[in-house]
């Protein structure tokens, strides 16, 4: 059928129309992408990295902690690796500073196995990628982000920036915390500065963490270890056992910090690791990366939603980053599911507006709990102190509180998404 | 009529047809009534599907179906139909709702075959669908006996008709016609005339007469804390009713 209508909005010859357009191929784009195509969803994933720097080891060294409810979502979909299973938590100790005071969580007591997995970035990045690629409803564009969009009253459209049309019902903003897409829309957003810098480091040391996490407390920031798989090569030097390192500290002191040399610098590292592990060195790249919380004050726009750390960034001190964006694409994606089964519009405004009231109360909740610990723990005022120590002593010794902080950790609390496969806490 | 084929339209007449076409699919536009009970509706025909067709509920549970919209408007069950993968035809006779619906539907990317035609007049052509649905119309046609007997006409042998309407009750002519038109202001007043409200047993005879069996009727509730729309057993004011043909 001729349709001049639609030629005179596209110059380039458009792409099959999808369901749902995602901009940002990153951890929550990717699985957003997979958890929606298992919905029924066709979906694109639009992102201005191309295939080959997503899929390279350096692009990202980070690391994620994937709690038990994203555990079973990335398996769900194809995107899980049973070898993560060496860096699980099978225990995090929280410590204030150099207190012997500490809040002991134990996988065990839970009867849910372990807590979580830290799981390197680029290998989890690897895994989704290739089950994405993989899949026959999902099309990726790589290597061409999103140039401009239009939203109407029946579709969204796309123009990539090398000049190819993407007409969507729905387009899911994941392009992180500085989202072009969100500023695109217009949406606003607010700023919490924290004049802290989370410095990202590996760890290598002589004898094996035996899947302790640890997270430390101190008056710059928290500073947490968090198990790593071993080096494939048990020769490996210094040492084969590995720990990720996340050492917040106020901004000016971690300027200082990642301008010592190695040596320097990995006696400060040593300082605050402790000897648990007996000696430990940093290997490879050093990172830093300011302590920014960004709450974006909606959720979702016309045929737009966003999700993950484009909708807001969490200070990272309770791992639950990746967390929070993967429960906003299972609930995103069983919405859409139930949509499509009755083939109504993925992109309609009550669906949208169901999502923003479903997920802006479990944001909201984090984002506060998380700010809170921040702030409770990163100081020295006196009567702070005792308090949180009162706190975790206090937390220690009641076990159905010590239970709900642990569930919280693994992400299993609060409202589960249906797709978890997991009823509601 | 020639303006009506497609790529011949006025840019003028298609800027004012999609501004309609906006209308019809604004949410919280004059035509909200229907949004809101699109779900409930389109639960009520994948339901009625997937007992007739032996296909579950699911993304293309359609697919390889004719399916026909009689009385299609701006297009609100044609596009879901057509979504879920039948090959979907819809009518109207008004010339405005036509080009909106073709204009909505192109936006989006889907093929319906939208005609300015009555059901009687592709009735008389011998045209036969799987699947024929026609919601929120049959109250609204002159002849009822007559739009029936061709929307019938228009069931393939091993198909399915759907109506959707509201039950000439007490309560329908208090809460449909007054409450809706008088005190929700959910309708424009004067859209319905209580005394063409047809009872299920008054929507049955003539479908029976025409060769079908009446699957299921189900009343279709409003449910005022959650303000939307369920499936129920009370069948006193709006209701859906499924009738098959046999093979």
């Amino acid at each position: 059928m001729a349709c001049p209508y639609a030629m005179q909005m596209h110059d380039a010859l458009p792409e099959p129309t999808v369901d749902v357009l995602v901009a940002g191929a990153g951890l929550n784009g990717l699985t957003a992408a997979l958890l929606l195509a298992r919905a029924g969803a066709t979906v694109a994933v639009a992102d201005p990295s191309p295939a080959e720097t997503l899929a390279h080891p350096d692009y990202d060294w980070r690391t994620t902690a994937v709690a038990q409810g994203a555990m079973r979502l990335l398996k769900d979909v194809g995107a899980w690796d049973a070898a993560w299973r060496d860096g699980a938590i099978r225990d995090i100790r929280i410590v204030d500073g150099a207190s012997p005071l500490f809040l002991h969580y134990d996988g065990a007591a839970l009867g849910e196995g372990d807590l979580g997995c830290i799981v390197p970035n680029a290998s989890l990045r690897a895994r989704l990628y290739a089950a994405a690629a993989a899949h026959p409803a999902i099309r990726l564009y790589l290597g061409t982000g999103i140039d401009r969009f239009e939203s109407g009253a029946a579709a969204v459209d796309a123009g990539l920036a090398d000049g190819r049309a993407i007409r969507a019902r729905l387009l899911i903003g994941a392009d992180g915390r500085n989202s072009p897409t969100r500023i695109a829309a217009g949406i606003p957003e607010r700023t919490i500065d924290y004049k802290q810098t989370s410095i990202v480091a590996t760890a290598a040391h002589e004898r094996p963490h035996r899947g302790v996490a640890l997270e430390r407390f101190l008056p710059g920031g928290p500073f947490a270890v968090l198990p790593l798989p071993d080096a494939a090569d048990r020769d490996a030097a210094p040492w084969p056992h590995r720990s990720s390192i996340v050492w917040t500290d106020a901004a000016p002191l971690a300027a200082h910090l990642l301008g010592l040399d190695r040596p320097d610098f990995d006696r400060e590292l040593a300082r605050r690791f402790g000897d648990h592990c007996g000696q430990v060195r940093s290997i490879g790249p050093i990172g830093a990366f300011p302590i920014k919380l960004v709450l974006a004050l909606r959720m979702t726009g016309r045929r737009l939603a966003l999700i993950g750390d484009a909708a807001r960034a969490i200070h990272p001190i309770a791992g639950q980053g990746f967390n929070l964006g993967l429960r906003d694409s299972a609930e995103l994606a069983d919405a859409i599911g139930r949509q499509l089964a009755l083939g109504l519009d993925p992109g309609a405004p009550d669906l949208l507006a169901r999502y923003q009231a479903a997920r802006l109360a479990d944001a909201a909740s984090l984002v506060a709990a998380t700010d809170g610990v921040n702030r409770l723990f990163s100081t020295d005022f006196r009567p702070a102190r005792h308090a949180r120590r009162l706190g975790l002593a206090a937390v220690q010794a009641t076990p159905p509180l010590k239970r709900l902080f642990m569930r919280h950790a693994m992400g299993l609390a609060g409202r589960a998404a249906t797709l978890a496969g997991k009823t509601p806490v | 009529m020639a303006t009506m084929e497609p790529g011949l339209v006025d840019p003028r007449e298609a800027a004012q047809f999609a501004a309609l076409a906006d209308e019809w699919w604004n949410p919280e536009g004059p035509f909200r009534p229907l949004h809101k009970l699109s779900p409930v509706r389109m639960r009520f025909i994948v339901e009625a599907v997937a007992r007739q067709f032996g296909r579950p509920m699911g993304v293309g549970q359609m697919a390889g179906l004719t399916a026909l919209d009689i009385g299609c408007g701006g297009g609100l069950a044609s596009e879901p139909l057509a979504r879920l993968g039948a090959r979907t035809t819809g009518l109207d006779v008004t010339e405005a709702n036509i080009a909106a619906a073709r204009a909505h539907a192109q936006a989006g990317g889907l093929e319906i075959d939208y005609r300015l035609q009555t059901a009687e007049a592709l009735a008389s052509e011998g045209a036969a669908f799987d699947l024929v649905v026609s919601l929120e119309v049959v109250e609204h046609v002159p002849d009822t006996e007559r739009f029936l007997a061709a929307a019938a006409a228009l069931v393939a042998p091993g198909g399915l008709l759907v109506l959707s309407t509201i039950n000439r009750s007490i309560k329908s002519l208090a809460l449909a016609k007054f409450a809706a038109e008088y005190v929700l202001g959910w309708v424009p007043r004067g859209t319905h005339d209580w005394r063409k409200f047809l009872k299920p047993s008054e929507l049955a005879r003539p479908l029976r007469a025409a060769g079908l069996a009446i699957e299921r009727v189900e009343g279709v509730s409003y449910q005022p804390l959650t303000d939307d729309w369920r499936l129920s057993s009370d069948a006193s004011m709006n209701y859906m009713l499924a009738a098959a043909r046999s093979l």
